[in-house]
């Protein structure tokens, strides 16, 4: 992260020898006063027993330093005034994980169906339409599709079935016994486009995932209501 | 197909190649990255080279020994052999999914969804192309952050970091593509699924984290020794983790159950599993980038980045947690000369109720600096805070904001310094 670093760069240079907590060589006293402006709320709680910040290896934290901030080495505090105690890290502002969220389609665009199945029967007469499709329309649609993984495998003395796969696990299973062509590929055409979800009801015209840009009503601004 | 014309792809990321020649990018130095011992690379100046390192004919070469080039039994390699990339359905369903450009062959997708824990050997997994995938998403990421919203704390950067670019996002990003993972790894699998070894701990995760290993790691791991922002940034891994030196630590290795003794312990999943899954499927997803980058340059690199990784959303302002925010408001306008912050009761209801809403704002002189509902008079004057600290560290210059790796682009107006605040209002 080139960019990233700037400002602790900086703190570096101030605190040189702080930040470099190594093997131990030798021993550092504690200090009796602290110089932060923000106040300690262990300050009275300090322990005796040496931490593994006061031990620091000085002439390697020294070689690590020069190599940083050459040009600020005049300029150097002594690290023995260092306050090796610094701030807990739950004083100030912490980070929360979180993850973000993907938008299909908000950049790329994933087609949701990953692999359809075509069964078939020879012999079948519900089959005929099915293996007419397979003749005529499938290589085409396979070329239109190279995203989906197609196979193609026969289904003895059972009627013809389309089976979708889907990125989010489930799978959507269409008979097409006894229909024409055409019909098997618009079956075909409607697993393509499903997302694999369960069919629902969809009451609300739109779903987002974005805050409301005009905020939640609230009744405690304003000039109120009269009752 | 016409994306299959092998003599136009960049060999290097081909096929089998002899253990002396060049092993991109892997023996860094010994202290840079904690790959195992027992791995000994040669070191060839050609490590960044994407043309052909070789001009003899394939059956000339010695194949390593993990791969013998005598009629072999998949079963017996470790992972599927290149050509068979060439037949796989699942594999090119997968390249057109994800819109990759014809010049990235099959042979180099399939050698990307190769854990090291599956297969060994750096020539066929996706060890390499996923350290310069994660180079370049990490960079991209960073910057993007970092220009956008320029008063982030490090350690919310970091979060945000994580959660664009971190292990977790990118176990969802490879699920979001659709791709699945082998059982288990061997050279019978379909090339077209994601192999990695969640049985075998300690022999196949040949890499633990890329960036510089602490000298004093163990006993960091051990006693949980505080590491300071600076320190941090400095020597650890993009998102402020130090990189871990063994799988576990010692007292951990103690109380994990043996696997011979309870086999239900890897049937059924449990943290260490999930810890490599999702590991797996991030180094597929930063081999992926890197793959895009040897194969078609920086600014395709950069829009795939851009298109997968940036697109996603992330609500930063639920990134913060403040432990003082009335003592770092204070602190902050203190530090910016504004008037000492004051709260203001601005309404309220229901006072001696069982509900009670208080709204309050906090000033710096005239100017509103927050504003927050809350049930306690406490609390509100809390949150208003908080929301006065977010508003000043979500500062933004705009959605879209020009970033360092614009000036590459062709005609690019030259760098103006972006603005980067100090971060922290209390540092530490």
């Amino acid at each position: 992260m080139p960019l990233s670093n700037v400002t602790d760069v900086i703190e570096t240079i101030n605190n040189p020898v702080s930040y470099f907590s190594l093997p131990t060589t030798q021993t550092l006293p504690i200090p009796s006063t602290s110089t932060r402006t923000v106040a300690h709320p262990h300050q009275a709680k300090r322990p005796n027993h040496v931490s593994p910040l006061q031990v620091l290896d000085l002439d390697r934290a020294s070689r690590i330093f020069s190599r940083v901030a050459s040009d600020a080495a005049e300029n150097l505090p002594n690290p023995l005034d260092h306050d090796p105690w610094p701030a807990p890290t739950t004083m100030t502002v912490s980070g929360l994980p979180r993850l973000s969220t993907g938008r299909n389609g908000v950049g790329a665009f994933i087609l949701q169906c990953k692999k359809l199945d075509f069964h078939y029967c020879d012999w079948a007469g519900s089959s005929k339409g099915m293996n007419s499709f397979i003749k005529t329309f499938l290589p085409k649609f396979a070329a239109a599709h190279p995203q989906i993984e197609i196979t193609v495998s026969p289904r003895p003395r059972k009627h013809p079935v389309i089976i979708g796969q889907y990125i989010n696990g489930r799978e959507r299973a269409i008979c097409v016994g006894n229909m024409e062509p055409l019909q098997v590929l618009q079956k075909a055409t409607l697993l393509r486009d499903a997302s694999g979800e369960k069919v629902k009801r969809v009451n609300k015209p739109v779903q987002s995932i974005n805050e409301s840009v005009r905020g939640v009503w609230s009744p405690y601004h304003g000039n109120g209501m009269r009752v | 197909m016409k994306r299959l014309r092998l003599d136009r792809c960049a060999g290097q990321l081909l096929v089998a190649r002899p253990r002396t020649c060049s092993s991109p990018a892997t023996h860094v130095g010994s202290g840079l990255r904690s790959a195992r011992p027992s791995q000994q690379f040669a070191h060839s100046t050609r490590s960044q080279s994407t043309a052909v390192a070789f001009s003899e004919p394939l059956e000339a070469r010695q194949l390593p020994e993990s791969h013998p080039q005598t009629l072999w039994d998949p079963r017996e390699l470790p992972s599927p052999s290149p050509e068979r990339a060439l037949r796989s359905a699942k594999l090119a369903a997968l390249h057109a999914r994800l819109s990759l450009p014809e010049r990235i062959p099959l042979q180099t997708l399939a050698r990307t969804l190769v854990d090291a824990s599956a297969d060994e050997n750096p020539q066929f997994n996706n060890t390499n192309l996923a350290f310069v995938g994660q180079t370049i998403m990490n960079y991209h990421v960073a910057e993007w952050i970092m220009c956008r919203y320029p008063r982030l704390p490090m350690t919310v950067v970091w979060e945000a970091m994580k959660g664009y670019a971190g292990n977790e996002v990118l176990l969802q990003v490879a699920k979001s593509w659709g791709v699945e993972s082998a059982a288990a790894p061997g050279g019978e699998v379909d090339p077209g699924l994601l192999q990695f070894n969640l049985t075998d701990n300690t022999q196949g995760v040949a890499l633990l984290g890329f960036g510089y290993r602490r000298v004093e790691a163990k006993n960091s791991e051990k006693y949980q020794w505080r590491r300071g922002i600076a320190n941090r940034v400095v020597f650890d891994d993009d998102f402020g983790n130090s990189v871990k030196v063994t799988p576990g630590t010692e007292a951990e290795a103690e109380d994990r159950p043996i696997t011979e003794e309870d086999p239900s312990y890897l049937r059924y999943g449990n943290e260490d599993t999930r810890e490599i899954a999702e590991r797996a499927h991030a180094y597929f997803v930063r081999a992926v980038v890197g793959a895009v980058y040897a194969h078609c340059g920086r600014d395709t690199a950069k829009a795939f980045v851009k298109a997968h990784i940036l697109s996603r959303t992330l609500d930063f302002s639920r990134l913060f947690r403040f432990k003082n925010p009335t003592v770092e408001l204070a602190t902050l306008c203190a530090r910016e000369d504004f008037e000492a912050p004051v709260a203001r009761l601005l309404s309220e209801t229901g006072r001696l109720s069982r509900t009670p809403v208080f709204v309050v704002g906090i000033y710096s002189g005239k100017d509103k600096l927050g504003e927050a509902a809350g049930p306690s008079l406490d609390a509100a004057r809390w949150k208003a805070a908080m929301n006065a600290l977010k508003a000043w560290y979500l500062y933004s210059p705009g959605e879209n904001v020009r970033v360092p790796s614009n000036v590459l682009e062709n005609n690019a107006k030259p760098w103006s310094p972006a603005y980067i605040d100090m971060g922290e209002i209390i540092s530490r």
